[in-house]
C-alpha cells in the first residue's frame, strides 16, 4: 500500500502538471465521459469497501458465517465495478476513443486500467479469504490477513475517491 | 466514534454532493476546489473508520494522513495553476 501510494501521488502530480498547460484539450476530452458512471462505481466502491469493514469486525467477533456473507457481496460488488469499467472501455473504443487519441486519453486509460489491476487483485484477495472462513473458519491468524486484505481494498477504495473527480467531475465544473 | 454504517452513509452523501456541485452554475474555481475538498474529506473518513488507523501506530496515522494532505494541495494547486 505504501508503495502504492507514492506511486499514485506521482501519477496525480504529473496529470495536474499537464493538465495546467493545456487546460481546454482535457476539457474537451472529458465532456466525451459519463459522469454518471464514474458516480455509479464510486458508490459501488464505497459500499464495498464498508462490507469489508463489516467482515473485518465479524472475524474479529469470530462469526465466521456472517464474514463469509459479508465478504461474498463485497466480492461482488467489486465484480460489478469491474464489468463496469470493461463496459466503459469498449463504449469508448467502439466510438474510435483510445489512449492515442489525447493526452487526457493516455492518463484515462493508464490511471484507470491500474486502478482496474487493483481492484482484480483485490477480487482475488477477498475470494481468498471468503474461502478460508469456509473452510478453516475464523482463527488469529486469518485475522491478521483479512484485516490486511481490508487495508489493501479500502485503499482501492481511496483511490476511486480521488480518481472520480479528477477525470469525470472537474472538466465538467470547468 | 460513529459505526461504520454512519460512515457509509456519509460517504455516499458526499459523493452525490459532490456529483451536484459539479452540475451546479456557480464559480468555475470554487466548484472543482469544493470537489477536490470533498474527495479529501471522503478519504480522510475513509481512513479513520474503515482502515482504522486510530488503532495503528502513530507513524501510520501521520503517513496517511500527510499522503492525503499532500494530495488534497497538490490537485488545488493544479487548479489554480491551470488558471481556474
Amino acid at each position: 500500500v505504501f508503495i502504492d501510494m507514492v506511486i499514485f501521488l506521482l501519477i496525480f502530480l504529473v496529470f495536474m502538471a499537464d493538465r495546467a498547460n493545456r487546460v481546454e484539450m482535457y476539457t474537451a476530452s472529458q465532456a466525451n465521459l459519463n459522469p454518471w458512471v464514474g458516480f455509479g462505481n464510486a458508490l459501488i466502491l464505497l459500499t464495498s469497501s464498508w462490507l469489508v469493514a463489516a467482515g473485518v469486525r465479524a472475524g474479529r467477533d469470530r462469526r465466521p458465517k456472517q464474514l463469509r456473507q459479508f465478504l461474498g457481496l463485497a466480492w461482488l460488488l467489486g465484480a460489478t465495478f469491474a464489468i463496469n469499467k470493461i463496459i466503459e472501455y469498449s463504449m469508448k473504443f467502439s466510438v474510435g476513443i483510445s489512449p492515442a487519441t489525447s493526452p487526457f486519453y493516455s492518463f484515462y486509460f493508464f490511471i484507470t486500467f491500474v486502478h482496474f489491476l487493483h481492484v482484480l487483485a483485490g477480487l482475488l484477495f477477498i475470494a481468498y479469504c471468503h474461502r478460508q472462513a469456509g473452510s478453516r473458519g475464523v482463527s488469529a491468524q486469518s485475522i491478521v490477513g483479512l484485516e490486511n486484505v481490508g487495508l489493501f481494498w479500502h485503499f482501492v477504495d481511496i483511490l476511486w475517491l480521488y480518481i472520480f473527480p479528477l477525470l469525470y467531475l472537474i472538466g465538467r465544473v470547468a | 466514534m460513529r459505526s461504520i454504517s454512519a460512515s457509509w452513509g456519509i460517504l455516499c452523501a458526499l459523493t452525490v454532493l459532490s456529483m451536484t456541485l459539479s452540475e451546479a452554475n456557480w464559480s468555475v474555481r470554487y466548484a472543482a476546489i469544493a470537489v477536490v475538498l470533498l474527495a479529501a474529506l471522503k478519504c480522510r473518513i475513509v481512513m479513520l473508520d474503515f482502515m482504522e488507523i486510530r488503532r495503528g501506530g502513530q507513524r501510520w496515522r501521520n503517513l496517511y494522513t500527510t499522503w492525503n494532505l499532500v494530495l488534497a494541495v497538490t490537485l488545488v494547486a493544479g487548479l489554480f495553476l491551470g488558471g481556474q
